[in-house]
């Protein structure tokens, strides 16, 4: 109940930035019209051209939050409020993760809207369950990739100096997106971190994979197009966006402290 | 609530000793921390609310060791504190504000909150303001509004770092007697510069130099290191030097000075020491 309360509020201090708007809403417009008028778009007007828009959306806004939440854990500018914080009985993971989910609720408005749109328009084309399909993307292939995405910033600005923090978390966010098929690493299924989802994507709603199909060289030797896969993808995920935000929040922590 | 500090030592990377050894028994009621700048009254105040854990020493709170992470929760339960600098989140109204301090502080339910955000904001005078952000608010809104905030789920411990500074004579002496009113069976910790404050409000104080204490006793005591030693004279020349001079006023027939000596020119006449005559007399007693 305090997470969520507190993740409200922190929802409404991000709603009422306005720059935060001016950054995110073209980047998210972009990424759609990029999702749109690419030749690598399915084109099957259902499912798997709403995986395609939330995965192009995901990537481009990723980057965008691995720059933006750099100061999440290890504000300087608002020490004072930290301490505030820091004196009330809430452990500190936990007002690290509302804060991370109001914010991250708030900025996930323009994709979904995105999305429910282009499941509205994929129904009114004939596609009944378009709109609880382009939610469930919403919720297994966005938003994983930007919680990632910010847990990852917040971790790096814990760790340096925010400038490089932010080009360190933009860099490692593409390295991580576009070295995934290049260098077939192992790992549990075959790619690197599957930020935007691929396998999630080929698993749960049989789309094509944004990147083409590398041999599962995982160590469970995963066939990559199973929903066990994107099962164990998405529980990865998690762990991944577990790690960041303990390790973030316990070195922010440490580094006022000392 | 019982607050013993033992041997608390606090060493930073690049100042170390920051407090050095500092051993206090904090009694119930108002109690007023001095020391000049970079003393280590917020370093103290940080470690007493668990926001900073000290090098080495304890500071035990009812008999539970603050190192202990539930004995840190229990005490943040109740616990008001108010840092040196606030800065709340811009975009917010007062009463969202402080509904979210009540939200971390565990005040439940939501009509509860909004209850009290209404009347704290009133206490501080702060209830015209009620719907507008903070962003534009001025120094002095944003100060009493820190107050406020510290001040939901009424806390029994309240940490207040140097408060006042910063507001108009009117909303210090408001402040200063909300305080007061908050003492009773509270424990309130109040750092200032303003020894005005202390000798109004505080019944005990403490003085903290260089990381050490340096006093530790009822506010009287303090104006006793000054008693018999502070005098009030118009020499032609300058005063002695070896006389710590408090005060000075221009008047028609020259300056006169307040002095604190052992050694009084012929002229001076005693008066009855105060707070600034006490804690000047204890400052230079250290560094002579
Ligand atoms: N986080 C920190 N890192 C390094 N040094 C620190 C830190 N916090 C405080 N110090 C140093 O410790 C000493 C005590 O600082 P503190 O803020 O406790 O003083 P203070 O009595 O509150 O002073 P003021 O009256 O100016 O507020 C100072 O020399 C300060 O520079
Ligand atoms: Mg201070």
């Amino acid at each position: 109940m305090t997470l969520i309360n507190a993740a409200g509020a922190h929802a409404r201090i991000t709603r009422r930035r306005v720059w935060l708007w001016f950054a995110i809403v073209p980047l998210t417009a972009f990424g759609a019209l990029l999702a749109f008028v690419s030749p690598g778009a399915p084109r099957t007007g259902d499912t798997p051209d709403l995986v395609f828009t939330g995965q192009i959306i995901a990537l481009f806004c990723g980057a965008a939050y691995a720059a933006a939440f750099t100061d999440f854990f290890a504000s300087t500018s608002r020490r004072s409020m930290d301490e505030i914080e820091a004196s009330t009985p809430v452990a500190p993971p936990v007002r690290h993760a509302a804060l991370v989910l109001g914010t991250l609720g708030v900025v996930l408005v323009p994709s979904a809207v995105v999305l429910v749109g282009a499941g509205i328009w994929q129904t009114a084309a004939g596609h009944g369950a378009a709109v609880p399909a382009a939610i469930a993307v919403l919720g297994t292939i966005v938003l994983p990739s930007a919680l990632i995405a910010t847990c990852l910033s917040a971790f790096l600005g814990a760790l340096l100096p925010h400038g490089v923090a932010r080009v360190a978390a933009v860099l490692l966010w593409f390295g991580a997106v576009f070295s995934t098929p290049l260098i077939p690493l192992p790992t549990l299924n075959g790619t690197v971190l599957n930020l935007v989802g691929d396998t999630v994507a080929a698993g749960l709603y049989g789309a094509q994979p944004l990147y083409p199909r590398y041999a599962p060289t995982g160590p469970l030797g995963l066939d990559a197009a199973t929903p066990r896969a994107a099962a164990l993808s998405l529980a990865w995920q998690a762990v991944l966006i577990a790690l960041l935000l303990t390790a973030g929040s316990s070195l922010a922590r440490a580094r006022n402290r000392s | 609530m019982f607050i013993s500090i033992d041997h608390v030592t606090k060493d930073f990377r690049r100042k170390p000793g920051a407090l050095d050894e500092v051993t206090l028994d904090l009694p119930a009621g108002m109690i007023g921390l001095l020391g000049s700048n970079g003393a280590g009254k917020t370093t103290l105040m940080r470690i007493v609310c668990g926001i900073i854990e000290p090098t080495r020493g304890r500071v035990l709170v009812d008999g539970h060791d603050l190192s202990d992470r539930r004995a840190r929760r229990t005490l943040k339960k109740t616990l008001g504190y108010l840092p040196q600098d606030v800065e709340p989140y811009p975009n917010l109204t007062p009463v969202e504000f402080l509904d979210y301090i009540g939200v971390l502080k565990g005040v439940t339910p939501r009509a509860e909150r909004r209850r009290q955000a209404h009347e704290l904001l009133d206490q501080v005078g702060l209830a015209d303001a009620s719907r507008r952000r903070i962003g534009g608010f001025s120094g002095g809104m944003r100060r009493r509004l820190g107050i406020a905030q510290a001040m939901v789920g009424g806390p029994r411990l309240l940490v207040v770092d140097e408060p006042t500074a910063g507001l108009d004579p009117e909303e210090r002496i408001r402040f200063r007697t909300l305080l007061a009113r908050l003492g009773g069976e509270r424990t309130v910790i109040l750092s200032t510069h303003i020894l005005d404050d202390v000798a109004q409000t505080c019944p005990y104080v403490f003085v903290l130099r260089d990381g050490h204490k340096t006093f530790a006793g009822p506010t009287t005591g303090l104006v006793d290191e000054a008693r018999g030693r502070t005098w009030l004279t118009a020499p032609q020349a300058a005063p002695p030097v070896d006389a710590i001079v408090v005060n000075a006023t221009s008047t028609t027939r020259g300056t006169r000075y307040r002095i604190v000596t052992r050694t009084p020119p012929a002229d001076a006449e005693p008066v009855d020491p105060s707070l600034e005559d006490g804690y000047m007399a204890l400052a230079t007693k250290e560094t002579s």
